[in-house]
């Protein structure tokens, strides 16, 4: 009896220690934080200014009224900030369902990140798969204050967007919390951050009014990838150079590419699925980096005169020009990350030092080394897997049009 | 071939064969200077037409008939459209339960058979407790004789033996243990009965009398008796090689040993086909699951593991809950409550007042509740699915077992969160697995791991339902061999 009796006692022991019952809270007490957003403040001891956009405000999504709520205070750190918030607030903040945390351009060209991010790391309830954005002009708290149509979360409007983006069009790429840390703080690579941008006026996009109209007059929209040098954001990429980093860096799912298939109109060419294979070696002192994308794509859009059927050539030709286009994109990146700025942000060095770290250590290069010396080989295989519904274009072969 | 020349070692050789069972009788009939014996059944013959028919009919002639003729005089002057010339022991067994009176003579190498069957289907109604959608529709009635009739009906072998014994001081209950002699293992049956018998009990209501009395305490509170009003149910347990525990005015018989799959099993699952079942066991096996684990987990999500929630459920979860003043625990507690007091008195109330009981839970229970801000009305959700899916067994008892395992876990769930949830999962499952009924695991065919026992346990496999002996365990198997 004795014995039973010590059981249970070590057993609840046990479950007491485990399981953490002080967590108890009802989910009703959490304001759920959707966005964070870090901006530069002008005090010299409170230096951050930290915003969140709270989801759960309202209760009917019928009513008339903003579905967020918006705080803001300025910190020492981020999580000075939010207590300071919580003042305001009269729940606590839910960081666990963070969807974004946009940092204005601002702070990141003045500063390195990791001198205040690392409590997204560190909080065990923070969400680490929050999208990193940065603010393209504009302060990044007044991205969080935009009200969006389609989806009545702005917070969750942008990781959308973004991720659709990232997957069907592949000239942005999903960039998450620990992603970006991890690329800052490793010595050997350089990050790169999506941008998001406001179309009109700043003002009119906090009103409810915004969205009852079927153009609303403000919008947030994405613009192209920002890269780092020493850890600070140097520059944007071109929307052709986004596009040519995807492939590069292997992210996309699905894109598309235009090409020309007569004088004056395109042909749009879907890419499905590709395959990837980099390779690293030597020759003699060069160091070479060797990319092989074997891309299959279905034809989409076709403005030309063609028969198909009777012109075999047509669809080589098509296949040669898109291969022409994919390597002048991929070209196009290379020459403005890695010719012109000499920032690593496609981890080249690093896979240098770790695949032929050998042959590196001879040569005593350092990544610096790597990148102004690296050559780059491109081979690129399209093939037109299919011409989707019909085998021929809609414009008469014969017609003089 | 066994001589059935004479007529007293024909008699032996049947009380041998049959077990001596009780329900035989055997009556010596003097005619003239030499002696007939009339064998019948008296669970399946009808006893008054043996008196009207045979018995008056031979008194009657009795000074008629002379000594060498007795034989053809019966088999031509008896009025009966159904007789039988029997020159085999083993076609005297098989008519002999299927309800025909056996008349032996002596120095005759033939056995005549009249049949007198009893008409036992007009006592017998359709299961209620039980429902049957493809099956026979029959069930046991509170009548002992047409009990044992039932099961003699469907397994006309001399193979199922009955062991008699009256139970209780002051009752005097007659109670039968069924089996299949060769099936079932004899230490098993043996063990029962000396339990049985060694029980000192004043009054036996039905046979949960008897299972409390002869096992031990029970830890797991999950039942580890069977019964069923379904008498296919109880035969395909017999073949199986169990144990029937009968009891004179009952209308349920108990399965001897049982385990925990057995009741999710239903008599009915052997007449579809077996993917179709699989399904429907599964559907089963995942309520139960179901009612034990929904409101438990929900609480641990609410109160502790909000990162788990998708984010668009949260804010729709976090917007409901707003202006609700009690706490999730509190809520499920209440309205799990509410729900078994309305499943109680919906069952007790006599006639036909069940369904405004239901129509006033409903709306109060339901509308109005979420309405005045009582509850939340995922709360509700969570309830009324743990509590339909309680409603897929047929076993009351199971119900109400898992009904207290639910209220562990809940208590659990709210202070430890999901590590309760999980522990007080597994203290129940290592409960269940030590658990024995009548010596045999409960949890078998998975722990012990059987293979055999598998194909009747979660998909039915044809073996199992063709030879449903080699469900048995392997040591069982071999001793079946040596029989």
């Amino acid at each position: 009896m004795k014995k039973k009796i010590f059981k249970i006692f070590i057993i609840i022991i046990f479950l007491f220690s485990l399981s953490g019952c002080y967590n108890y809270k009802e989910i009703n007490n959490y304001a759920i934080v959707s966005g964070v957003s870090i901006d530069k403040n002008n005090d010299d001891v409170n230096k951050y200014k930290i915003g969140v956009q709270i989801m759960n405000a309202k209760k009917n999504e019928e009513d008339n009224s903003s579905l967020i709520t918006f705080y803001e205070a300025s910190g020492k750190t981020i999580y000075d900030a939010l207590e300071k918030i919580i003042l305001d607030s009269p729940k606590e903040l839910y960081l666990g369902h963070n969807e974004v945390i946009v940092i204005s351009e601002e702070l990141l060209k003045k500063e390195n990140p990791l001198n205040y991010l690392d409590y997204f790391m560190r909080d065990p309830e923070s969400a680490k798969d929050a999208v990193v954005i940065t603010s393209k002009e504009k302060k990044a708290s007044s991205i969080l204050k935009v009200i969006t149509p389609l989806e009545t979360i702005p917070s969750k409007n942008l990781k959308a967007t973004l991720s659709v983006a990232d997957n069907f069009s592949g000239i942005l790429t999903v960039i998450t919390i620990d992603e970006f840390i991890s690329d800052l703080s490793n010595s050997k690579t350089e990050a790169i951050i999506p941008s998001v941008k406001i179309e009109g006026k700043v003002k009119k996009g906090e009103m409810m009014d915004n969205i009852q109209n079927s153009d609303p007059k403000t919008k947030l929209t994405f613009d192209t990838l920002g890269y780092f040098k020493d850890s600070k954001l140097k520059g944007y990429l071109t929307t052709n150079e986004s596009v040519g980093y995807n492939f590069l860096a292997n992210f996309p799912k699905e894109t598309y590419i235009n090409v020309k298939c007569d004088k004056n109109n395109y042909a749009t060419l879907r890419i499905n699925s590709n395959k990837f294979k980099e390779k690293f070696y030597y020759e003699g002192k060069t160091p070479v980096v060797n990319v092989n994308i074997k891309v299959n794509a279905d034809l989409l859009e076709y403005n030309c005169k063609t028969d198909f059927l009777k012109n075999k050539n047509e669809l080589k030709k098509l296949e040669n020009k898109a291969k022409k286009r994919v390597n002048k994109l991929m070209n196009q990146t290379i020459s403005k990350l890695y010719k012109e700025e000499k920032t690593d942000t496609l981890k080249y060095g690093e896979k240098f030092y770790t695949k032929k770290y050998k042959e590196t250590k001879n040569l005593k290069y350092n990544i610096k080394d790597i990148i102004e010396k690296a050559k780059f080989k491109f081979n690129t295989k399209v093939s037109v897997k299919s011409t989707e519904l019909t085998i021929k274009s809609v414009r008469k072969e014969n017609s003089d049009e | 071939m066994t001589n059935i020349k004479n007529r007293l070692k024909t008699i032996n050789l049947i009380k041998k064969k049959t077990g001596n069972a009780p329900d035989v009788t055997y009556k010596d009939y003097p005619l003239k200077n030499k002696t007939i014996t009339l064998i019948y059944s008296n669970s399946v013959s009808s006893q008054t037409d043996i008196n009207d028919f045979i018995l008056r009919r031979l008194d009657e002639d009795k000074d008629k008939i002379k000594d060498d003729e007795i034989f053809n005089y019966i088999k031509n002057y008896i009025p009966n459209n159904t007789y039988q010339e029997i020159t085999t022991i083993e076609d005297t067994l098989y008519y002999l339960f299927n309800g025909f009176t056996l008349i032996v003579f002596d120095n005759n190498d033939k056995i005549l058979a009249f049949e007198n069957k009893a008409s036992l289907t007009s006592q017998i109604q359709r299961s209620e407790n039980e429902k049957s959608l493809k099956g026979p529709l029959d069930a046991f009635t509170e009548n002992y004789q047409a009990n044992l009739g039932m099961l003699r009906r469907r397994i006309k072998t001399e193979n199922l033996w009955i062991k008699e014994l009256t139970i209780g001081k002051k009752s005097k209950t007659k109670v039968a243990l069924l089996y299949l002699n060769g099936v079932c293992k004899e230490e098993l049956i043996n063990n029962i009965y000396e339990k049985v018998k060694s029980i000192k009990i004043d009054y036996v209501g039905n046979s949960n009398y008897i299972i409390d009395a002869i096992s031990n305490a029970n830890r797991a509170i999950f039942p580890i008796n069977l019964s069923t009003e379904r008498p296919d149910f109880a035969c395909q347990m017999l073949l199986q090689g169990r144990v029937i525990l009968m009891c004179e005015n009952s209308n349920e018989v108990t399965v001897l040993p049982c385990t925990f799959i057995d009741f999710f099993k239903s008599p009915d699952d052997y007449y579809e086909k077996g993917l179709n079942v699989f399904a429907s066991r599964m559907i089963r096996i995942i309520s139960m699951l179901l009612t034990l684990l929904t409101p438990a987990i929900y609480i641990s999500l609410m109160a502790y593991n909000l990162e788990a929630i998708p984010s668009g459920l949260l804010i729709n979860f976090s917007t409901q809950r707003d202006g609700v003043p009690f706490s999730t625990v509190f809520e499920i507690l209440v309205m799990s409550f509410m729900f078994q007091v309305l499943r109680e008195s919906d069952l007790r109330f006599p006639g036909k007042g069940g369904s405004s009981i239901s129509i006033v839970g409903a709306l109060v229970l339901g509308q109005a509740a979420v309405e005045a801000g009582i509850v939340s009305p995922i709360t509700i959700i969570i309830v009324g699915i743990s509590s339909v899916a309680s409603l897929a067994f047929s076993s009351i008892e199971l119900i109400n077992s898992i009904r207290w395992w639910q209220l562990i876990l809940i208590i659990l769930s709210s202070l430890f969160g999901f590590i309760g949830v999980m522990f007080g999962c597994l203290i129940m499952l290592a409960i269940l697995i030590s658990q024995t009924s009548c010596g045999k695991p409960y949890f078998a065919p998975f722990e012990p791991f059987n293979k055999n026992g598998l194909k009747d346990a979660i998909l039915i496999f044809k073996d199992a339902k063709l030879h449903p002996k080699t469900l048995s365990t392997k040591e069982d198997k071999n001793e079946e061999k040596n029989i």
